[in-house]
């Protein structure tokens, strides 16, 4: 499976929304669509840690790492490198 | 200069603090004497398509500039408004809006497609304005007539809002919040409800026209009462915390610095992510003056290293359910050495009176538990449109005042301040806001293959509890399917966060479910 679809899946698992699982493509606006709100923003993080046995700073914590799933991906990618 | 209103705070505001900000939102603004003109504009509007004195006019868009002048608007027509969650899912808004009789509602480009296509009955919604944009919705429904707010305004005249007969009982807004049988209720404040925290609020914390305040709280929660109302009778500016930063506790600290703003406002568990998070250290540190907490208990291990990040500033915790605005309040001293396990909750605000009865119906002595009964002008006036459950939360005294009964278990400490201990019955706050795990269970209940459930509460640090469900069904359900039907039901934060599958729940001699051997 690629980073991206483990997210995705990690967002789905996790995340409580009103959409579907198919709404979350690659370049879906996460915050502006209320996919991630602030407590969500905790698990999402703690999640992708476990994931992916990255450790995510507080600077990482910025939404060009995180307004979308390709951009979760990328900064997961470049974490684990 | 005041009527007892909320009415006329920005009409003082614009004559003494004209030029000064009213409302910032990410570089936009509006100065006093400008959302003076505007909102009075809108007033006329409303008064020119029927809303008259005590309607209810409904609040549906994203927080904004435009929802600021909404409200003004609202109050100046002699109206109540209804803030409405702009993300609750379409059965708890159609529901509101019958419950509370929203014929005219305010909204924006973004949301008023989505009202219109709610399954109200037939004419309910009259009157849909969109306060942000020429152009809305290419349909609206069975004849409801849309008003695109920007140009319609120009035809209203902004000087003077309209002369309209008003008291300080007459009722300001209705906040909906969770009940335990299933429906949310509606809690109706009037303006002295109001404006008796607010000037409260304003001297105690000496608001005023240098001031910035944070407006981080959504508009159908209650602390954003005073964000608005003290930042307008104090002149000062209320600076809109946007969403999408306050996610990012590095980002939300440094628009905290950079904003300027100088009181801040909001649940505890956002403060405890800037404490964790937010690298508070690392930046110059903010103007901040003053930071008040309401909505739940704030870890003091938290709290502490807050204090000391900001060593300059006043920290209060402020105690109230919806029922009763804030009732008490706690002046949070410097620590020394450790900081002790918690803060009370402290003492009645000035004109309010806070006792507790005890299970046997006497008022408790020093050192019992009892339940924390609020009596004052800051208590509501009941729940819309149920005589019968007002009844049973406010009771009258010997002087025929009404006294609200809380649910909360207290105690009085020896140095006069109240210790709040807990909840008598299932209601529980995460993140602030208040859930009744009852409302919960109603739904759950409701689909077709579950046969029983108990939501209980997990206690958790940072957002004080995470909802868990335990379910027992005919047919195999996924959580999944469980989810999402409650997300068509209830609001998103009431959603359990676990699901536990069982054959069958525990039981009491009595036959009801042990909820406390789930836990």
């Amino acid at each position: 499976m690629s980073t991206e679809e483990r997210v995705r899946d990690l967002i789905a698992d996790n995340l409580r929304w009103g959409g579907t699982k198919d709404q979350l493509t690659a370049d879906f606006p996460l915050i502006d669509n209320h996919v991630v709100d602030s407590l969500g923003m905790i698990t999402l993080v703690s999640a992708i840690e476990d994931e992916f046995g990255i450790d995510v700073d507080d600077e990482d914590l910025v939404p060009d790492n995180f307004a979308t799933i390709g951009q979760i991906a990328a900064f997961v990618d470049s974490k684990s490198n | 200069m005041t009527d007892g209103t909320l009415r006329n705070l920005v009409p003082a505001a614009a004559e003494r603090v004209p030029e000064r900000t009213a409302v910032a939102d990410r570089g936009r603004s509006l100065t006093y004497a400008e959302l003076e003109t505007v909102s009075n504009r809108l007033a006329h509007l409303l008064v020119d398509r029927g809303v008259r004195r005590g309607d209810r006019v409904g609040l549906f868009l994203d927080k904004s500039i435009e929802s600021l002048v909404g409200i003004y608007g609202v109050l100046k027509a002699g109206a109540a408004y209804v803030p409405l969650d702009p993300g609750a899912p379409p059965s708890r808004l159609g529901y509101i809006a019958s419950n509370a009789g929203i014929r005219c509602l305010l909204t924006g480009v973004e949301k008023s497609s989505e009202w219109a296509g709610l399954d109200l009955e037939a004419g309910s919604t009259e009157t849909l304005v969109v306060l942000n944009g020429e152009s809305a919705v290419d349909e609206v429904p069975h004849g409801i007539e849309l008003v695109a707010g920007g140009s319609a305004l120009d035809d209203y005249s902004g000087d003077a809002p309209p002369a309209i007969r008003s008291s300080p009982d007459d009722l300001a807004y209705v906040l909906y919040t969770s009940g335990s049988t299933g429906d949310p209720k509606g809690v109706m404040l009037s303006h002295r409800n109001s404006l008796a925290f607010v000037e409260w609020a304003t001297d105690e914390f000496q608001v005023g026209e240098n001031d910035r305040l944070s407006s981080h709280a959504p508009l159908h929660f209650d602390l954003s009462v005073f964000d608005l109302f003290a930042a307008a009778r104090g002149g000062a500016a209320v600076e809109l915390v946007p969403q999408s930063i306050s996610i990012f506790p590095v980002e939300l600290a440094r628009f905290i610095r950079d904003t300027r703003i100088s009181v801040w406002y909001s649940v505890p568990s956002i403060l405890t992510m800037l404490v964790l998070r937010g690298k508070l250290h690392e930046i110059e540190p903010p103007a901040l003056r003053a930071v008040l907490f309401a909505g739940e208990v704030f870890p003091t291990k938290y709290l502490h290293r807050l204090m000391e990040l900001l060593p300059d500033a006043r920290f209060a915790n402020l105690y109230g359910p919806t029922e009763t605005n804030v009732c008490t309040w706690y002046e949070v001293p410097p620590f020394v050495d450790d900081p002790p396990d918690s803060i009370p909750i402290g003492k009645a605000i000035s004109g309010v009176d806070v006792f507790a009865v005890t299970d046997d119906g006497r008022v408790a002595v020093a050192d019992e538990v009892g339940e924390l009964c609020v009596k004052g002008p800051t208590v509501m006036q009941g729940y819309w449109g149920d005589p019968e459950r007002t009844a049973r939360a406010l009771q009258q005294d010997a002087s025929d005042a009404a006294v609200y009964r809380t649910g909360d278990l207290v105690r009085l400490d020896d140095d006069g301040n109240w210790r709040y201990l807990g909840r008598r019955d299932e209601q529980i706050k995460s993140r602030g806001y208040r859930i009744e795990l009852g409302e919960i269970e109603v739904v759950l209940n409701s689909h077709p293959d579950v046969v029983e459930c108990a939501v209980v509460a997990v206690a958790d640090e940072i957002v004080t509890n995470r909802i868990k469900a335990f379910v027992v069904t005919s047919a195999p359900v996924s959580e999944e399917e469980l989810v999402n039907f409650s997300l068509d039901r209830l609001p998103r934060y009431m959603i359990p966060e676990f699901f536990e599958f069982r054959d069958e729940l525990p039981k009491s001699s009595t036959g009801k479910i042990a909820r406390k051997a789930l836990v």
